[in-house]
C-alpha cells in the first residue's frame, strides 16, 4: 500500500517526468479507486497543515521565557499576555490629518446646502401650517365676540375652549364660515386630521362666499397627514385651486412644482 | 540556519506583521479569529516559498506577505459563503489539488465525499507521537534527509519509508474507526 502514497506524493512534489505526470493524470479520471487514494492523499495532506498551522502559531505566540521577559520587565508586576498578539500601536502626529478631516468637514455642509433636495409637499404643507397659523390675527377695535374671544383663546393655545367658541358661533350663525375656517384650522393643530377635513369640506362647499380657501385647506390638511393616497388627492385639489384662482393659488402653483 | 534560528526567525516575522490580522478584519469582514488563523496560514505559505526559492524578489517582504494573507482571506470569505450555499459540501477542497488539471481534479474531488475530514484528523490524533512528527516535519518543508537528521533515521531512505507508513496507518486507523 505504500507504493501508491510514494507514486501520489511524486506526482505533487513534481517529481515526476513528463509522461508519467500524464498518466497520473489520466488515471485519476479512469479508475475510481485510485481518484480516491489521491483525494484521501490531498486530505491527509491537509489534515496536516492544520495541525502544523496550529503548531507554528502555538510556538510564535507563546511567551518569551521567563528570563529573557524579567529582563525586560523588570518590575514586578508583568503584563499579562494576550491571547492573540496585538498590533503595534503607530500614533505619530498628523496635523494635516485633522486640517483634511476640517476640509471635507466644510465641503461637506457646503455641497449639502447647495445640492440639498427640494422640500417635499408635506414639508412646506407643514412649514404654511406653522408659519401662518401659529397666531391667528385679531382685530383691533376691542370687540369681544365669540370669534375673537375664540381667537384669544387659540393664540393662547386653549384649543378646546377657542373650539366651544367657534363651533357655538357657526351653529348660531351658519353664515359666519370664517368661524367654520377657525374651527377647521383648531383641529388641524391638534393633529386631528379627519374633523379638520371634514370641516373645510364643509367650508369648501359653502356658496356664495367671495374668497372660500376650503379646498386649499382640505389640500394641506391632506398633505400634511400624508397617509396612503393622500398626496394624489392633494395635488388633484391643488390643481382645482389653481385653475379656478381659489384662495391660495399662488401657493397651491408654487407646491405643484414640487410633486 | 539550524532548526532554533529557524524558528526564533520565524517568529520575530510573525510578530512584525501581526497587526494584518486587525486589517483582515476591516477590508474582508472577518471574524477575529478568522483573520488570525489566515495571517499564521499566510506566514507559513510565506516561509514555504521563501525557503524554497519560489519567493521572487520582485516585491518586499512585507508587501508579499500581504498579498498571501489577502489571498488566504479571499479563500475564508469564498468558503464561508459556499458553506452557506451548499450545507452538505462541508469539505473545501485541498489547496494541493490545484496542480492537477481540471478534468482530473474534479474526479478526485468527487471521490472526497467518501472521506470524513473530522475522521482524517482524530487519525493524525491517534496515528502516535513519532508518526505525528515526522509527517509535520515533511508538512514544514524539510527533506527526508534533514528529517532523518534531525530525527537520528539511518537515512532519508529510512524517513520517506516512515513517512509513508504513517500515512498508511492513518488510513487504517480511519478503517477501523468507521461506524
Amino acid at each position: 500500500m505504500n507504493e501508491p502514497f510514494e507514486y501520489i506524493e511524486d506526482y505533487f512534489e513534481n517529481r515526476l517526468g513528463t509522461a508519467e505526470k500524464s498518466r497520473f493524470e489520466a488515471r485519476c479520471v479512469e479508475d475510481e479507486a485510485f481518484a480516491a487514494q489521491v483525494a484521501l492523499y490531498a486530505l491527509q495532506r491537509k489534515a496536516l497543515r492544520a495541525a502544523l498551522v496550529q503548531q507554528k502559531t502555538a510556538a510564535w505566540t507563546e511567551p518569551a521565557h521567563p528570563a529573557v521577559q524579567e529582563r525586560a520587565h523588570p518590575a514586578t508586576v508583568r503584563p499579562l499576555e494576550p491571547r492573540y498578539p496585538t498590533p503595534p500601536r503607530r500614533l505619530k502626529p498628523r496635523p494635516w490629518l485633522a486640517w483634511a478631516v476640517a476640509a471635507s468637514l466644510l465641503l461637506g455642509a457646503a455641497g449639502w446646502w447647495l445640492f440639498r433636495g427640494p422640500a417635499s409637499p408635506h414639508q412646506l404643507a407643514s412649514a404654511y401650517i406653522d408659519k401662518t397659523y401659529a397666531r391667528l390675527s385679531q382685530t383691533m377695535d376691542g370687540s369681544t365676540d365669540s370669534l375673537q374671544q375664540g381667537i384669544a383663546a387659540y393664540n393662547r393655545q386653549e384649543y378646546d375652549k377657542a373650539l366651544d367658541l367657534f363651533e357655538g358661533l357657526y351653529k348660531a350663525h351658519p353664515e359666519r364660515t370664517d368661524a367654520l375656517r377657525y374651527e377647521g384650522i383648531v383641529y388641524l393643530r391638534r393633529k386631528n386630521y379627519d374633523k379638520a377635513l371634514e370641516t373645510f369640506s364643509e367650508l369648501a362647499h359653502t356658496n356664495g362666499l367671495l374668497s372660500n380657501p376650503g379646498l386649499f385647506l382640505q389640500a394641506v390638511t391632506l398633505l400634511r397627514r400624508d397617509a396612503p393616497g393622500d398626496k394624489e388627492r392633494a395635488k388633484s385639489m391643488l390643481n382645482m385651486v389653481v385653475q379656478q384662482q381659489l384662495d391660495g393659488a399662488g401657493e397651491a402653483a408654487t407646491w405643484l412644482k414640487r410633486f | 540556519m539550524g532548526y532554533r534560528q529557524r524558528v526564533a526567525c520565524e517568529k520575530i516575522f510573525y510578530q512584525q506583521y501581526s497587526y494584518f490580522i486587525r486589517e483582515g478584519c476591516r477590508r474582508f469582514r472577518l471574524s477575529y479569529e478568522d483573520s488570525f488563523s489566515a495571517y499564521s496560514d499566510a506566514v507559513l505559505s510565506a516561509i514555504h516559498n521563501i525557503v524554497s526559492g519560489r519567493f521572487a524578489d520582485n516585491a518586499s517582504l512585507k508587501t508579499y506577505l500581504f498579498r498571501v494573507f489577502s489571498n488566504k482571506c479571499i479563500d475564508l470569505v469564498r468558503n464561508h459563503s459556499i458553506n452557506k450555499q451548499q450545507v452538505n459540501r462541508s469539505v473545501a477542497p485541498p489547496e494541493l489539488l490545484d496542480a492537477l488539471p481540471d478534468t482530473a481534479k474534479n474526479a478526485v474531488e468527487a471521490m472526497m465525499h467518501r472521506y470524513n475530514e473530522q475522521a482524517i484528523l482524530d487519525s493524525l490524533e491517534a496515528v502516535g507521537e513519532k508518526c505525528r512528527e515526522v509527517l509535520l516535519y515533511f508538512e514544514d518543508g524539510y527533506s527526508d534527509k534533514e528529517i532523518a537528521e534531525r530525527l537520528a533515521y539511518s537515512s532519508a531512505a529510512v524517513a520517506k519509508t516512515t513517512r509513508h507508513r504513517c500515512l498508511e496507518k492513518m488510513r487504517q486507523i480511519m478503517h477501523t474507526a468507521k461506524p
